[in-house]
């Protein structure tokens, strides 16, 4: 009982017992003056006296009714009061039932709504990771297809570029080598011929001494048939043999004059040889000189290109490799997360717990029980399941508004 | 050939960050997301190492490390863990179970990096 009612209850007792005592006094005193105006008869000092009696019986009866009339109305506003205070004992009951109503409702959703955040959550950066992912192994494969291409990085094998010009501007040096060295063959073998001139001089003076001797025997022959016509009969046989001898010069001076002729006949031709030989060398000359400069032209444009494609796939790769390293870097900082989903994860299991905590509250309740709620032991409970930094920071400090989180700049390693 | 990391984490963002990352450095990844999956994957295949979360559904991070300490084949295969957990009693279980290293999320790349060089078998 509460001290008002303790109050009231205390009045209400005083007036029981008080008011029958005044309207017991009132009515005592009424009756004896009705009494005693009754026997007015016995005289005029008698008649007065009863009056003064229901006077005073009168006056008793007026402070009876008006101190009833102030009790009454300290009564009324006692009342009042009390009613005033049932009424908001009664809304705070309600209250109190209507809280439990909003947290059984209310505490399912949110865990639903904060199951649904951390999930979506979940998935959106998966997502988002694997997307980076892919595009980071995208970056890769380019960048090393480009290298290849450009073949300007180590262990460039045959297909790139650089490769390609370079094995090309070997093998037409090597025939530019082959073509030159051909020439120089050439020209040796014109020397050669060149020689051969002078073994047809000697041919040729040979053939004119061969006509020499010939002229010399065809003498000879000559005299040795006017010797041995002078010589008659005996000299018969000899003039035989000088006419032979003189035959035979006739024959070598005509082979000498033919050797002559073929001598030059090969010296017009060894000379034409050599004049055309000595032509083509120099045509060959020009000809290897010529595309010698033209290999090293195209050659030179093609470098040109190369570079420029060199460096160029260079500065691709590079760069893909500095997107790759950015996103992978970005992609680091996405583990917040996990904290998150950790965080909000407690959240929800507290939220149902507590859901389930209201439910026994009520049934108790329900079944006539005063159930106490110790939320000390509650918060404690609660702390037990934390397991980020933040979270008991968070706890512990009871400003309004999340603590800021600190800044991590190293992973907290420890080594066992 | 390239050396084979095991990850094992409830969060499959973690998971493709650490693979990521890892993948980029040339090495294998398994994947799995607690320690029953982790078990059922290890099953006769060699890995390097082990990268393990603590707070994991179904089979947590601490009987995981003491269910591997019972498997012949991987009774001395270097574990880290990898958490957002700060209980000193938790890391001493891990301590006890045989762990190399504590690592506390969010990990830095070239910490992850350093550590997997560092305990991954040869």
């Amino acid at each position: 009982m509460s001290q008002a009612e303790m109050t009231m209850r205390a009045d209400a007792d005083a007036w029981l017992w008080m008011s029958p005592l005044a309207s017991g006094g009132a009515g005592v005193a009424a009756l004896l003056g009705v009494s005693l105006l009754g026997g007015a008869g016995l005289g005029g000092t008698g008649v007065q006296f009863a009056f003064a009696v229901a006077a005073f019986a009168a006056l008793c009866a007026w402070g009876s009714a008006y101190r009833q009339r102030a009790a009454l109305t300290q009564l009324v506003r006692q009342a009042e009061d009390l009613l005033g205070q049932a009424q908001q004992a009664l809304r705070q009951q309600s209250g109190i039932a209507g809280l439990e109503q909003i947290c059984d409702k209310a505490a399912p959703i949110w865990v639903k709504q904060i199951e649904t955040a951390r999930s979506q959550t979940e998935e959106g950066i998966t997502e988002v990771a694997a997307r980076f992912g892919a595009i980071v192994e995208r970056l890769h494969a380019s960048a090393a297809a480009s290298q290849q291409a450009a073949g300007d990085g180590d262990g460039a094998e045959g297909g790139c570029v650089v490769a390609v010009l370079s094995r090309s501007e070997a093998d037409l040096v090597a025939v530019n080598r082959s073509m030159d060295a051909a020439r120089h063959e050439r020209a040796a073998m014109v020397q050669d011929v060149h020689k051969l001139i002078a073994y047809t001089s000697d041919l040729k003076k040979m053939a004119t001494d061969v006509e020499e001797i010939a002229s010399q025997t065809n003498l000879l022959a000559l005299n040795a048939a006017i010797e041995a016509a002078r010589a008659g009969e005996t000299g018969r046989g000899f003039a035989v043999v000088a006419d032979e001898v003189r035959k035979l010069s006739t024959l070598s001076s005509e082979t000498g004059k033919k050797m002559a002729e073929k001598v030059n006949v090969i010296n017009k031709a060894i000379t034409g040889v050599i004049g055309a030989a000595e032509k083509f060398s120099e045509e060959d000359a020009r000809s290897v000189a010529e595309s010698e400069q033209t290999i090293h032209r195209v050659l030179g444009n093609f470098k040109e290109v190369a570079s420029g494609l060199s460096e160029s796939s260079g500065i691709l790769r590079r760069e893909s490799e500095g997107i790759r390293e950015e996103i992978s870097d970005t992609l680091v900082y996405l583990q917040f997360q996990d904290r998150v989903s950790q965080i909000l994860a407690h959240v929800r299991d507290n939220l149902d717990g507590l859901h389930a905590h209201l439910r026994q509250y009520s049934a108790e309740r329900s079944n006539g029980g005063t159930p106490a709620i110790d939320a000390n032991a509650w918060l404690n409970e609660m702390a037990l399941g934390y397991t980020t930094a933040e979270q008991r920071r968070n706890h512990r400090d009871d400003k309004v508004g999340a603590t800021p989180v600190e800044k991590q700049d190293a992973t907290e390693i420890t080594f066992f | 050939m390239p050396k084979t990391i095991m990850i094992v984490d409830d969060s499959a963002s973690t998971r493709q960050l650490a693979g990521i990352v890892l993948g980029a450095a040339g090495y294998e990844l398994i994947e799995a997301c607690d320690g029953n999956d982790a078990l059922s994957k290890l099953n006769g295949r060699k890995v390097n190492l082990i990268i393990s979360d603590v707070n994991m559904p179904n089979m947590d991070g601490i009987t995981f490390v003491q269910a591997v300490r019972n498997l012949p084949e991987h009774k001395f295969a270097p574990i880290i863990m990898l958490t957002t957990g700060l209980l000193k009693s938790t890391r001493e279980q891990a301590r006890a179970a045989g762990v190399k290293a504590w690592m506390v999320k969010p990990f830095g790349k070239p910490q992850l990096l350093d550590m997997v060089a560092r305990f991954a078998l040869p």
